[in-house]
């Protein structure tokens, strides 16, 4: 089964989304703050989970968020839950923020202590 | 002395658009303002979930007879005291879902960082688990990012109706 790129515009509350799944590069970057979240973020974990039928050796997600709501959190346990769900391949997440924005590291620790997958939590100077 | 300056004031029914035009406006006001990258983001994140708390909670209660549109409207003020951001909200609560409310704050205001950091964790993957939204997280995140006890109040309206004020001082 051929599943096509995934390609999400940026809104003033949700992320630009790009996910290649041939390179097995995914990227989820910006802000996250819809009020319902899940409208938002099931039809990535359907196709996350169409993907990971027929997955790329290895899988690397780049996760950098701004802002990001508890109703989005949710819905990426689900999201994270549905990629862990890969068997016999790599998969990596590598959660992005810049180096003064504290809030956004404990974010990633917190992801880090209950995310059954490789999680490295990367400070840069800017995205 | 105290002194108190309103950013933004706001009272009447909560609505998706309405939470939305709130948060453009705080954030707009916010970048005219001199404060620290990490403050302004602290501030707009809390106020987030205070919204979104509210609007949820109104989501709750959609076909309750007793639950009437002039119960739907919320009150949300924030302001600077003293050079500190305070978020103050109020809305109404129907009688019985106070207790459970009460009690939650309590566990919160009870628990220190460390505390507070693993029951976000605990209740995050809880809700990884079941399809529906566990209740909470956006108080318990307010409280992890307020780095302040939540100050509460419950004030009978009727014997149905309850107004529930949430005052939230911002480090």
């Amino acid at each position: 089964m051929s599943l096509t790129a995934l390609h999400i515009s940026p809104t003033a509350f949700t992320p630009e989304v790009k996910f290649d799944p041939i390179a097995g590069k995914f990227e989820i970057k910006g802000r996250s703050i819809p009020e319902n979240a899940h409208e938002f973020y099931n039809p990535l974990i359907d196709w996350v989970k169409t993907y990971s039928e027929n997955a790329a050796e290895s899988t690397s997600v780049d996760v950098y968020f701004d802002y990001l709501n508890t109703s989005s959190s949710k819905s990426l346990m689900h999201f994270f839950n549905a990629l862990s769900t890969i068997s016999g391949k790599e998969v990596s997440i590598n959660w992005l923020h810049t180096k003064d924005d504290e809030a956004m590291k404990e974010a990633g620790e917190d992801f880090n202590t209950i995310v059954n997958l490789p999680f490295n939590i990367v400070a840069t100077d800017s995205i | 002395m105290e002194e108190e300056n309103v950013i933004l004031s706001f009272k009447g029914i909560i609505t998706a658009d309405l939470l939305t035009s709130v948060l453009h406006l705080m954030e707009a006001k916010m970048e005219t303002m001199d404060e620290a990258p990490r403050t302004r983001k602290r501030v707009f994140s809390i106020l987030v979930e205070c919204l979104q708390n509210i609007y949820h909670h109104l989501d709750d209660n959609p076909t309750e007879a007793d639950f009437e549109a002039h119960n739907r409207s919320a009150v949300v003020l924030i302001s600077k005291v003293n050079n500190q951001f305070l978020i103050r909200t109020g809305n109404c609560i129907n009688i019985p879902k106070i207790m459970e409310l009460k009690e939650r704050l309590d566990m919160i205001n009870s628990l220190d960082k460390d505390g507070l950091r693993e029951m976000y964790q605990t209740s995050l993957s809880e809700a990884a688990m079941s399809p529906k939204a566990t209740a909470g997280l956006g108080m318990i995140d307010i409280a992890r990012k307020s780095g302040n006890k939540l100050d509460y109040e419950f004030l009978e309206i009727d014997t149905k109706i309850g107004f529930f004020c949430l005052n939230i001082l911002i480090d």
